[in-house]
């Protein structure tokens, strides 16, 4: 490329052959130079996402990336067939999950591949090593093919700019730091490559590039759920080349074999399956194959008759194309008709429609990276990079190619979808990048040309020349962008001689424009240019503030400041999972709202009901409902499910924000949405939601506040909610169908209380209490709770005794169970011992029954 | 009004064949195949219209592998061209090489595909 | 120890069969179902036993049964027991138990080796402090001259005669010292202990008595050895031992005695029957050797026999030995002879008018010597003693031994009895040498038709006892009542039963069930009062136990007794009764009883659900239109026909040509390529080949493809 780059320049300055063999040799060496910038950028774009190793430690961050990782180790196990046709049983029982037809495999194979060629080197890395790598390194990728994407669209200097930009850009950075192992990592570099190659196409025209272009789609359709952007902007963009008769034979060849092989490759991924054709994200690109396929006729026919005869047969052409046209939109509407949800899945639809997603679908709307974004994290994600933007699609329009008209619909497209989803910010950033990368690099270019043309050329040169090195001692970043500028300058000349293709008008405009250039004074110019570099060392500082501060955090470690302002750290996840795993049977059922259900199966490896991948709104409703029901009613739904443990997280006692309780209302809202009993308006006292001593009664009782607040004011006194700023409305209140087994500062585990599995665990539990109380003292206030045991095995035995089903087994289980409960109770607190033992003794004739006896027996 | 549309269509008709009798051998071949590959699609997409589309990926295998014959030949011709000025600098075999290539993988993929 | 709780097993069968028996105390004397139990105990594996020991209890078990088997395992035992004897390393138990053998079996064995033995068994005496070696050693001397000295009668030759009369000799001259020796080692030692009981050995603390029966069959032995006379003193503290030992016995209150350890978990602790068997081993053979009666209760004695009788038919070999050896001892013993009264049947019907028969039986079933059998009185079971008859004498039946009471009192009617009965000996001094026990007491069933009559089913008003309809009926035939009644009315049903003597008679049961249609049941008892029997069900009362069930109800008449003949379950009839609808919270009748074959039986076929195969095109259809498909194909060819393609482009050069070839080769590889990836290879083996091919077919296209644009080039240039 750079190579070709040269050949071009050194042709193209013929004009001036004294200069010759000086400027060739600042070419060369220019290229070369941009190539090892290319390196650095690369190495920029790897490093600064390690701040969260550096920090934390090389851990998978929060949810979705522990499937990920789940499903990579499965894949690096059992080999790719057998990860084809795996179906999960220990997720969404009693379903079960085909893991192998409903994820998108890009990821995993390119980690998988990653990890088995590092093996095959002899290289023992292990897979989760590899997992929270792979962000960084296709991070790195991402920037490069941003370089070339820009390359095409504004040549070398706006290419290095935008990688440059690309390389430490916030939002990208948030979901590709080093641990995040997300489906996003890869597919923003499947994504922009993709857009690489079919500029590449566009302007080259030739098959080659056109076969890459369908299969870096394909990678893109392997990675991500995104990809209907790419098959929905590239038709948009061809029938905006149509509208503005900018079609050319190249657009066909770039656009007809990327539709046929596309969606064949498409269709190949199973999640996508026969969607490709049947859904009708993927109808405007047959739309457009149509309509293109007619104007090639038409431009065909119109080149080889007489314009005489041309008239007469538009006439007669274009009407046969209209019916022709009509015909195939009224095929594609019945199809649309026919197809359900009018052929357009709910995120899409949600897309087209901000609000469609609150309205209908709960389930896409209680995500937060669902939401609509604000304006502060516009700001926090692309900081100057929003200003730089309008500049950029400026500049984009002088000349318009092809090219830049296709990156103009690229950022305006993405803008509208970033506003209708936080997520789509990471569609975004990359235009944003290679946006403000023309703008910066049109800018410097224009400075640095008036101050050229202003000094004469050799000290001109030579004064560039040392202005760059000298602020390439101070910061080495702004030393790069100097350096692309001094790579950018030969623009126009370069451009002059390829742009002699396209009409003279250009050319023209060209000329203009350059004269208007040569009037910025110099002062004014040196100026400007050591604004713009300030701008970017702010931008430098912002990006590295983020990248260390905000966008680190691997959530499932958290640090947090306590009131004297001591930092703890608090890894209670990992700890409750790693209890689970150990403490608890094999194939026990663990019930949790769908967030903890990936990480629960990949760490704590037992059997979840939901899980992050919501494929089945009704199974979430299921649970959802229980959360938000008494606890009598929540322990039949849990029993039919038989589920062994519930797992409750609560942040009210360190402040930690994103707890069940906040997420309590989705709870709500999906389970009302399919079992109508529960009403959102219920839990809400006058429309606002609350916990606090005005809370409505339907809250107080339901089964996630109790699990949550459960002896909580046994911590402080007052029994005072941290994260919601309030005392709570109801605090002493004992858990009749539940039982507590394990309490960490966030994670309650409350058994699901069954008669066989009772007795030994409590025992476990009584032992685990006593070393933690020991560590209470050393870590302070947040372990504030003292875990006396409240037995309700006694209630339990009542009501089978009710149901008549007490057998001699079960009322034997039950005694034993009681029992042992009795004995935690006796070693914790008297009186409710004593209230457990009359029980017990009402209920089952014991002989011999003097407590010690009793505890002797268990403890 | 209608005789004289008539006519110019007669007349418009007459221009394309001669238009089309300069046009070399090799890219009236390439109409051919473009042709024949279009034909066994439409014959192709009869049959699902009478039997229904069951096989449902080997019918879009079938049908797509045609199409995307022919749409690979449109570009074949389209580069190989001599009147086009936008390739002039690229060779009819660099064309065909690429046309070969991109054959073989829609192919593959069409074999993956069929089941 | 596997033994020994089969032998605490069969103890506490034992214990069961005596607390049933409490209620009929018969003893059967041993009969020929001992003897094929004893033919399934005792079966030798592979024609010998496994131990002396076993074989010494089989054959003497045999003998005293009267069954002859020896010849089966004689040949195989006699080895053996010549095996033990000659060698020298044979231990003290195995010569002991080898001797008995020899003893029942008669191999002839050598002289030298009973004397070689002999001299043994002397020394070992002479060093022995423990009991267990005295029992060996002494029993099997005193069995050695049991068999010597029946031997030396045939020896004939001279140095037979000289053998025996060495060995008598020695015999003799060792008697006296041996015998004083033990004596004084038992009396300084003092393994007897004050209660009679004995210690196996000096250190041992533990008293036991086991080891009294094996000490007195020890010290008879000596008794029996000793030529000289022993000091009487020594014999009385024997007696005296004895009695105290009696003292201890331990008894089953139906009069059965027997003897137990004191101690249970002693080291070698022997269950009640061996021990009472050791016992009376020792005894006996102390009572024989001694004159002299020891002077114990006939009583107990016959207890003694009692128990193992009592004892049934035991489960095992060591178990069946002991009783019948021990009843063996008995029979023969010089105590006092126990004779069994038996009943053939305790079952008299009075409508058969059964005679009351009564056998009398020494313990191993032979006949007794002449007596009398008196029926002293006979008392109804339940109310006190007052016997409904006098004294009477049995009639004795000489053939087949039997005493019999032709005719039952006239006094006694259905019910339960209980008859006593006492032996009169003839002759006056078999008196104390049998044991008659006195009275015996034996429960007697007497059974009879009981009548019933004036039975009849009805209907009441219920506010007014008004009969609304009634209906008799027959319960010795069959009968079919039906009735209707609403829940206002009562039902009554009421019926008479009397014993053939005319007195009243209450059975164990009589019971009215009502059976709706839905399996439903309801049990009533019925009271009586005098011979009528009634009972009156007001619905009102009862439609919360019905279960507010209207329809029909099956009624069913249960009249049962032990000593009833003709107790009967009669279907009466049914009745129609309408209830009130229930109302809610109203019971709901119980769940019937799952059948077993629902719950454990094979459940039902599950129904595989399959998705329905897609309807496939009729096959003419398809294949044509895969003809119409090759019709464009044809075309295209015509068409290239018509266009005149030609191939002159085709480079006429060698090498090119080549390439071009290769070139087109490896097309036409990759699109088999795909076929056989179409057919059967999966994706990454054909991703391999394609690969390499594709390698291949690179190389090869660019040579050509630029050889190609170059002369291109160059004609253009031309």
């Amino acid at each position: 490329m750079l190579e070709e780059d040269t050949r071009i320049l050194s042709m193209a300055d013929g004009e001036s052959s004294r200069e010759a063999t000086a400027r060739t040799l600042r070419n060369a060496f220019g290229n070369v130079f941009s190539f090892f910038i290319l390196l650095l950028i690369g190495i920029l774009a790897f490093s600064i996402r390690l701040f969260s190793v550096i920090k934390y430690e090389s851990v998978i961050h929060e949810f979705d990336p522990y499937f990920n990782y789940r499903v990579t180790q499965f894949l690096t196990k059992n080999g790719i067939y057998d990860f084809w046709n795996w179906f999960d049983d220990r997720t969404w029982y009693p379903l079960g999950r085909v893991i192998g037809g409903t994820v998108y495999p890009g990821l995993t194979l390119t980690a998988g591949t990653l990890w088995w060629l590092l093996n095959s080197l002899n290289i023992p890395l292990s897979v989760e090593t590899v997992c929270v790598f792979t962000a960084p390194i296709f991070s790195a990728f991402a920037s490069w093919a941003t370089y070339l994407l820009t390359k095409e669209v504004k040549g070398t200097g706006a290419g290095l700019t935008a990688a440059v930009l690309l390389a430490m850009v916030p939002s990208y950075i948030s979901r590709s730091v080093a641990g995040s192992y997300d489906n996003e990592a890869v597919a923003i570099f499947a994504l922009i490559f993709t857009f690489y190659l079919y500029i590449k196409t566009l302007n080259t025209g030739s098959l080659f590039y056109a076969t890459l272009n369908a299969l870096a789609y394909f990678y893109m359709v392997c990675s991500w759920g995104g990809y209907t952007f790419i098959i929905n902007l590239i038709p948009m963009h061809v029938l905006l080349c149509i509208v503005t008769g900018r079609y050319s034979s190249r657009l066909y060849i770039a656009y007809a074999p990327l539709v046929v092989l596309g969606t064949l490759l498409a269709a190949l991924v199973p999640v996508v399956g026969f969607n490709a054709v049947m859904t009708s994200e993927h109808f405007a690109s047959f739309l457009v194959f149509i309509i293109i396929h007619v104007v090639a006729l038409v431009y065909h026919v119109k080149g080889n008759l007489s314009p005489r005869m041309f008239k007469v047969a538009v006439t007669l052409v274009v009407s046969v194309g209209l019916v022709v046209c009509c015909a195939m939109i009224a095929v594609l509407i019945a199809l649309v008709a026919s197809s359900p949800t009018k052929g357009w899945s709910g995120r899409s639809l949600s897309l087209l429609d901000p609000t469609y997603a609150s309205k209908y679908i709960p389930i896409i709307a209680s995500v937060s990276e669902h939401q609509p974004p604000t304006w502060p994290s516009y700001f926090m994600d692309i900081n100057v990079l929003a200003f730089l933007v309008p500049a950029g699609i400026i500049a984009c329009f002088l000349p318009l190619s092809d090219a830049s008209s296709f990156v103009v619909l690229y950022i305006v497209t993405s803008v509208y979808f970033s506003g209708v989803m936080v997520r789509l910010m990471l569609v975004f950033a990359p235009a944003a990048c290679i946006m403000s990368g023309i703008a910066l690099s049109e800018a410097f270019n224009v400075l640095t040309r008036s101050i050229k043309f202003q000094l004469p050329g050799s000290s001109g040169i030579s004064q560039s020349g040392d202005t760059s090195m000298n602020t390439e001692g101070e910061q080495n970043d702004i030393a790069k962008i100097e350096k692309m500028d001094e790579t950018a300058k030969e623009r126009p000349s370069k451009k002059n001689k390829r742009k002699e293709k396209e009409p003279v008008v250009k050319a023209s405009i060209r000329f203009r424009i350059e004269r208007r250039l040569l009037v910025l004074p110099l002062e004014a110019s040196v100026i400007a240019i050591i604004l713009l570099v300030l701008l970017g060392a702010f931008y430098v500082v912002h990006c590295v503030w983020a990248a260390a501060e905000a966008y680190s955090a691997p959530s499932i470690v958290l640090t947090t400041y306590s009131r004297e302002g001591g930092l703890h750290v608090f890894d209670d996840f990992r700890e409750g999972y790693a209890w689970l795993s150990h403490n608890t049977e094999v194939d026990d059922k663990v019930a949790s709202w769908w967030d903890y259900g990936y990480q629960t199966t990949a760490m704590a490896n037992r059997t979840v009901i939901v899980d992050n991948n919501t494929w089945n709104n009704t199974h979430i409703a299921t649970v959802g409902t229980a959360m938000s029901s008494p606890e009598k009613a929540a322990w039949e739904i849990f029993n039919s499910l038989d589920v062994k443990y519930v797992l409750v997280v609560f942040g009210g006692l360190v402040g930690y924000p994103s707890d069940d309780i906040n997420k309590f209302l989705w709870m709500v809202r999906i389970g009302g949405g399919v079992f109508p009993h529960i009403k959102e308006p219920d839990y809400l006292r006058d429309g606002q939601y609350r916990i606090d001593s005005q809370a409505t009664p339907t809250m107080l009782n339901c089964l996630m506040y109790k699990l949550s607040y459960y002896r909580f004011v046994e911590t402080d006194g007052k029994a005072f909610d941290r994260v919601r700023q309030t005392e709570i409305g109801k605090k002493y209140f004992k858990l009749t169908h539940f039982e507590e087994v394990r309490i960490w500062v966030l994670v309650i585990l409350g058994i699901h209380n069954s008669p066989l599995d009772g007795s030994h665990l409590q025992i476990e539990t009584s032992k685990e209490q006593d070393s933690r109380e020991d560590q209470k003292i050393k870590i302070g206030e947040h372990e504030g709770l003292i875990f006396a045991r409240k037995k309700q095995a006694q209630l339990l035995a009542q009501k089978e005794v009710e149901q008549g089903r007490e057998t001699r087994g079960t009322s034997e289980i039950n005694y034993r169970l009681m029992c042992s409960s009795v004995c935690n109770s006796y070693n914790h607190n008297q009186e409710a011992f004593e209230r457990d033992l009359a029980g017990i003794f009402d209920h089952y004739p014991v002989k011999g029954n003097s407590v010690e006896g009793l505890c002797s027996l268990h403890v | 009004m209608a005789r004289t549309t008539s006519s110019d269509a007669q007349a418009l008709f007459h221009s394309l064949r001669s238009a089309y009798t300069s046009t070399p051998t090799s890219l009236k071949i390439i109409d051919l195949y473009v042709c024949f590959a279009v034909f066994t699609a439409i014959i192709q997409v009869v049959y699902m219209a009478v039997v229904g589309s069951f096989p449902f990926n080997s019918f879009l295998s079938g049908v797509l592998s045609c199409v995307g014959t022919a749409v690979l030949a449109v570009c074949l011709r389209i580069q190989v061209n001599k009147e086009n000025k936008e390739f002039k600098d690229l060779a009819p075999e660099r064309a065909f090489a690429d046309f070969v290539l991109c054959n073989l993988v829609l192919h593959l993929v069409i074999m993956n595909f069929l089941g | 120890m596997a033994r020994n709780r089969g032998r605490f097993l069969v103890l506490i069968a034992a214990a069961l069969i005596f607390s049933s028996a409490l209620a009929s105390s018969i003893f059967q004397p041993i009969s020929d179902s001992h003897r094929s139990a004893a033919l399934e105990l005792f079966n030798p594996l592979g024609g010998s036993f496994s131990s002396v020991e076993k074989t010494y209890e089989e054959l003497r078990t045999f003998e005293v049964l009267g069954i002859d088997k020896r010849s089966d395992i004689s040949t195989a035992a006699c080895q053996s027991v010549s095996e033990i004897l000659g060698s020298s390393s044979s231990t003290l138990k195995d010569l002991f138990y080898a001797l008995k053998v020899n003893g029942i079996l008669q191999c002839g064995i050598k002289e030298d080796v009973f004397e070689g033995v002999a001299s043994r068994l002397q020394a070992i005496v002479g060093g022995a402090s423990a009991l267990l070696d005295f029992y060996y050693s002494v029993g099997g001397l005193v069995l050695i001259k049991g068999q010597t000295s029946k031997d030396d009668l045939y020896l004939a030759d001279a140095e037979g005669v000289f053998r025996s009369i060495k060995l008598w000799t020695t015999l003799a001259w060792n008697s006296p010292t041996l015998s004083r020796a033990l004596l004084g080692l038992v009396a300084d030692v003092a393994l007897s202990q004050s209660d009679g009981r004995w210690r196996y050995n000096s250190n041992n603390p533990e008293s036991s008595t086991f080891a009294a029966g094996l000490a007195l069959e020890a010290l008879a032995g000596i008794v029996s050895l000793s030529s000289s006379e022993i000091n009487q003193s020594l014999i009385s503290t024997t007696k005296n031992d004895i009695l105290k030992l009696f003292d201890g016995i331990e008894k089953y209150d139906d009069g059965a005695f027997y003897f137990d350890e004191k101690l249970v978990g002693a080291r070698e602790h022997q269950g009640a029957l061996s021990t009472t068997s050791s016992v009376v081993r020792g005894l006996t053979a102390f009572a024989a050797v001694t004159s002299g009666s020891l002077n114990l209760p006939s009583g107990k004695i016959l207890g003694l026999a009692k128990f193992f009788l009592g004892i049934g038919i035991p489960g095992d070999a060591k178990d069946l030995f002991n009783q019948v050896d021990s009843l063996a001892f008995l029979e023969s013993n010089t105590v006092s002879i126990p004779l069994i009264l038996s009943l053939p049947a305790t079952v008299l019907s009075l409508t058969k008018k059964d005679a009351l028969k009564v056998k009398v039986n020494t313990v191993l079933g032979s006949n007794a010597p002449p007596l009398t059998v008196n029926l002293l009185q006979v008392l109804r079971s339940g109310s006190k003693d007052t016997s409904l008859i006098e004294s009477q004498e049995l009639k004795f039946d000489p053939e087949n031994a039997v005493y019999t009471l032709d005719a039952l009192p006239k006094s006694v009617d259905v019910g339960k009895y209980t008859f006593v009965f006492e032996m009169v000996l003839h002759d006056s001094d078999h008196k104390n040498l049998y044991a008659t026990g006195g009275q015996i007491r034996i429960p007697i069933f007497v059974t009879g038709v009981i009548e019933v009559d004036s039975a009849e089913i009805a209907v009441l008003d219920s506010d007014l006892g008004s009969i609304e309809t009634k209906k008799k009926i027959d319960l010795a035939g069959e009968n079919t009542v039906s009735l209707s009644a609403n829940h206002l009315q009562k039902l009554r049903l009421s019926f008479q039963l009397s014993t053939p003597l005319g007195h009243a008679f209450k059975p164990h049961q009589a019971i009215l069930k009502l059976t709706h249609e839905t399996k439903v049941e309801h049990m009533f008892v019925m009271g009586s009062s005098g011979k009528q029997f009634e009972i009156i069900l007001d619905f009102l009362g009862q439609v919360e136990k019905f279960f507010y069930l209207s329809g029909r109800y099956n009624v069913q008449l249960a009249v049962g007794d032990a000593v009833m003949e003709n107790s009967f379950l009669k279907a009466i009839g049914h009745v129609d009764l309408d209830l009130p609808a229930p109302p809610e919270k109203a019971p709901q009748p119980p769940a019937q009883p799952l059948d077993p074959n629902l719950i454990y039986g094979p459940k039902a076929e599950i129904a595989h659900i399959f998705r329905a195969p897609e309807k496939l095109p009729p096959k003419k259809l398809s294949l044509t239109f895969l003809g119409l498909t090759l019709l464009p194909f044809l075309g295209f060819l015509v068409g290239l026909l018509r266009l005149g393609v030609n191939l002159k482009n085709f480079p006429s050069s060698s090498v090119p040509a080549v390439f071009a070839t290769l070139f087109h080769l490896g097309i036409a590889a990759v699109l088999s390529l795909y076929m056989l990836f179409w057919l059967k290879l999966d994706l990454f083996t054909t991703l391999k080949a394609l690969g390499f091919l594709g390698a291949f077919l690179m190389f090869v296209g660019h040579r050509i493809l630029s050889h190609l644009a170059s002369s291109s080039s160059k004609l253009k240039s031309a």
